[in-house]
C-alpha cells in the first residue's frame, strides 16, 4: 500500500514537469539570422582608428564613419522566444547573475569586429542565477523588446525580459 | 515502553561513558563548526568580490591581462603595469558613446592605506553592490588640492576625523625617507562603509596627486621644495592616469567601444567588462574555494567514522544491558531505536554546540576579518547551512542504524550467554 502511494506521487511529479514543460514549448525557437531583418546587409564597420581619433596614423584626417545602428525585426517585439548564445555578465545582484549580453559567438573572441547590434541581445534574468561557465553556449529564452530607439528606461536594439537560462544540449 | 523512555535511556547510557561520548561530541561539534565557516566565508568572500563593483561597463588600463587590471585597479592588489595617458583618456572619455567616466590614479600610501587620485565624478558614478552609490557619512567630496576623503576603516582605523591633516607618501609603502610632509591634506570627506575595498582607500583629486610628485621630478626629491601654496599655482593637470572607468549610455555600444581602445594607435590600452574579469578571476579562486569544502566534508566524515567506532565498540560492552532489556520486553525495534538515536543525540548536540561556537566566532573574529575587507554579517546564516545541517542529521541517523542493525540482529540468547 505505502508503495503504491509512493508511485502515485512520483507519478503526480512527473506529471507536473510534463505539464512545465508543455508550457515552455510555447516560446518560439529563432536563430541569430532571424534577428536581422530580411534583405539587411551587414556593412563593415568603421576601421577601429576612426572610432576615437578621427585621424589615420600618417596625420590624415578622416572623417567619423556615422554610427548608425543596426535595424531590427519589429515583428519580434512582445513575442516570446527562445535562443542559443554565450554570456557576457554584467550586472549581479549578490553573487548570483542577473544581467547580461547573449551574443552569437564567445564574446572573448578578438578575431572578427564586434557584432552589430542586432547580434546582441540585453537580458533581463526572472530570476537571479549562478555565474556559468562563459564558454559554454546556453539555451535562453523570454520575452523579447525590439526597441527602434533609446528611450530612458529601455536601451535600443533587443532586449529580452522575463528570461531565463539553461545549458546548451548538444 | 514509549520512546521518551527510550531516549531517557540512551541519555543515560551516554552518560554512563562521559568521557568518550565527550570526546565524540566534541569532534563532531568541530567538524559541524568548521564545515560552516568555510561554508560562510567562502559565500561571504565571493559576496565581496562580486560586490566590489557594479554599473560599470568597461574598465580601462594599461594592457596587461584583465584579472590584473581588476585586481589593481578595484581590488587595489598589487601595482599598475604602466599607466596611461591623460590625453588618450580624454579623448575616449569624449566620445559621444560614453555616458560618465572616472579616472583614477594610484600608487602612492599613507600608512599602509592607499592613496587614490580621481576626480568628484567618482562619488558620483562609482556603483557598489547591485547599484548602490557611494554614501557621505560626514563631509563632502573634495575640492581643493589637497581635500581628501577618506573610506569607513581608515577612519575608524587611524582615528581621523573631519579637519585632520594627513601626510602622504610617495610610493607603496610609508617610510620616513619619502614623505611629502611639506604638503599636508586635510580630510574633508568620509565616506559609509561599503564592505569593499574603498573603505580601505584615501581619495584625493588628480591635481592633488600631481602636487604631491612636483618636487619628485627627477626621482629624488629636489633640494628646493614646492611649497604647498605654490604648488597650486603650477600647471596641475595631470600627465598620466593609471585606469579608468566607463559607463556608456548604451549597453549595445560595449562591444564596440571595447574593440576601439584595444586597437587604439596611439596608445596600447585594455578594456574589460568587468563582470567578465570577475568570472574569470572567480574560475581562478573557485578551485581553491571548492577545495577547502571538500576538505571541510571529509573532516566531517572523518568524525562520523568516529562517532561510529565510539558507539560500535559500545555496543560490545553493553551487549549485557541489551540482553536484559530483551529480557524485560524489549522489543528488537526499540533495542534499533535506543542505538539509532545514540548517533542522532550526538549529531542534534554537535550541531547546536558547532552552530553556538560558529556565532561565537564570528562575532570575535569580526574585527580581523574587516582588515581582509570581508564583512561577514550574522545575518549570514543562510539556507545553505541548514541544508549542510539537515544533512549531518540524515548521515548520523544512516551510521546510527549500522549498530542498531546490528543490535537488531544480535539474539538474546548471545548476551545471556557471554563466554568468558
Amino acid at each position: 500500500m505505502k508503495n503504491l502511494r509512493f508511485i502515485m506521487m512520483l507519478l503526480l511529479f512527473n506529471s507536473a514537469f510534463v505539464f512545465s514543460g508543455a508550457q515552455e514549448s510555447t516560446y518560439k525557437e529563432v536563430s541569430w539570422d532571424d534577428l536581422m531583418p530580411e534583405g539587411w546587409m551587414p556593412s563593415e564597420p568603421p576601421s577601429d582608428a576612426a572610432f576615437f581619433e578621427g585621424e589615420t596614423l600618417e596625420g590624415e584626417a578622416v572623417s567619423l564613419p556615422s554610427t548608425d545602428m543596426a535595424p531590427v525585426v519589429k515583428s519580434l517585439d512582445k513575442q516570446k522566444l527562445k535562443m542559443p548564445g554565450y554570456i557576457l555578465p554584467i550586472k549581479f545582484s549578490d553573487e548570483r547573475l542577473t544581467e547580461f549580453l547573449l551574443v552569437p559567438y564567445v564574446g572573448a573572441c578578438v578575431h572578427t569586429p564586434p557584432p552589430p547590434e542586432n547580434q546582441i541581445v540585453y537580458v533581463s534574468l526572472k530570476k537571479p542565477m549562478e555565474m556559468e561557465d562563459m564558454w559554454a553556449p546556453v539555451w535562453v529564452s523570454g520575452v523579447m523588446n525590439a526597441k527602434v530607439s533609446m528611450t530612458e528606461l529601455a536601451t535600443a536594439g533587443y532586449h529580452m525580459t522575463d528570461a531565463k537560462s539553461e545549458p546548451y544540449e548538444y | 515502553m514509549n520512546i521518551a523512555l527510550l531516549f531517557r535511556l540512551t541519555f543515560k547510557s551516554i552518560l554512563n561513558r562521559k568521557f568518550t561520548s565527550g570526546l565524540t561530541l566534541l569532534s563532531i561539534c568541530l567538524s559541524v563548526f568548521l564545515l560552516l565557516s568555510v561554508e560562510t566565508v567562502r559565500k561571504e568572500a565571493k559576496h565581496s568580490f562580486t560586490n566590489t563593483i557594479s554599473g560599470t561597463d568597461l574598465l580601462v588600463g594599461a594592457r596587461s591581462g584583465s584579472v590584473q587590471l581588476l585586481l589593481y585597479s578595484i581590488f587595489r592588489i598589487g601595482n599598475a603595469t604602466n599607466n596611461i595617458g591623460w590625453d588618450s583618456y580624454q579623448k575616449i572619455a569624449a566620445h559621444k558613446s560614453v555616458a560618465w567616466s572616472i579616472p583614477i590614479s594610484l600608487g602612492d600610501s599613507h600608512k599602509g592605506f592607499r592613496v587614490m587620485g580621481t576626480t568628484p565624478g567618482y562619488f558620483e558614478h562609482y556603483r557598489f553592490a547591485d547599484d548602490k552609490p557611494l554614501v557621505f557619512a560626514r563631509g563632502k567630496p573634495f575640492k581643493g588640492v589637497y581635500d581628501t576623503v577618506i573610506g569607513a576603516d581608515v577612519a575608524e582605523e587611524l582615528g581621523y576625523r573631519l579637519g585632520d591633516e594627513l601626510t602622504l607618501a610617495h610610493g607603496v609603502y610609508d617610510t620616513d625617507f619619502a614623505r611629502h610632509d611639506d604638503k599636508p591634506f586635510t580630510s574633508v570627506g568620509i565616506l559609509e562603509r561599503t564592505g569593499t575595498p574603498v573603505d580601505r582607500t584615501i581619495h584625493v583629486s588628480l591635481q592633488g596627486i600631481e602636487a604631491l610628485h612636483v618636487d619628485w621630478k627627477t626621482g629624488v626629491r629636489s633640494r628646493e621644495t614646492v611649497g604647498a601654496e605654490d604648488a597650486m599655482d603650477m600647471n596641475l593637470e595631470p600627465a598620466q592616469i593609471t585606469a579608468f572607468m566607463l559607463g556608456l549610455h548604451s549597453k549595445m555600444d560595449i562591444f564596440r567601444v571595447q574593440r576601439a581602445i584595444n586597437n587604439y594607435k596611439k596608445e596600447p590600452m585594455l578594456a574589460v567588462l568587468p563582470g567578465v574579469a570577475l568570472g574569470e578571476l572567480w574560475q581562478l579562486i573557485g578551485v581553491a574555494e571548492k577545495a577547502l569544502l571538500i576538505i571541510a566534508v571529509f573532516v566531517l566524515l572523518n568524525s562520523f567514522v568516529g562517532l561510529l567506532t565510539v558507539i560500535l565498540t559500545s555496543l560490545n560492552e553493553r551487549r549485557r544491558e541489551i540482553a536484559i532489556l530483551r529480557s524485560l520486553g524489549c522489543r528488537p525495534n526499540q533495542i534499533f531505536i535506543l542505538l539509532a538515536s545514540e548517533s542522532m543525540l550526538f549529531a542534534i548536540l554537535g550541531c547546536v554546540l558547532g552552530v553556538a561556537l560558529f556565532f561565537i566566532s564570528i562575532m570575535l573574529s569580526q574585527a580581523l576579518m574587516q582588515q581582509y575587507g570581508l564583512h561577514i554579517p550574522l545575518s549570514s546564516f543562510g539556507s545553505a547551512q541548514f541544508i549542510f545541517l539537515a544533512a549531518v542529521l540524515a548521515a548520523s541517523f544512516l551510521i546510527g542504524s549500522i549498530p542498531g542493525y546490528r543490535a537488531y540482529k544480535n539474539s538474546l540468547a548471545d548476551g545471556m550467554s557471554i563466554k568468558l
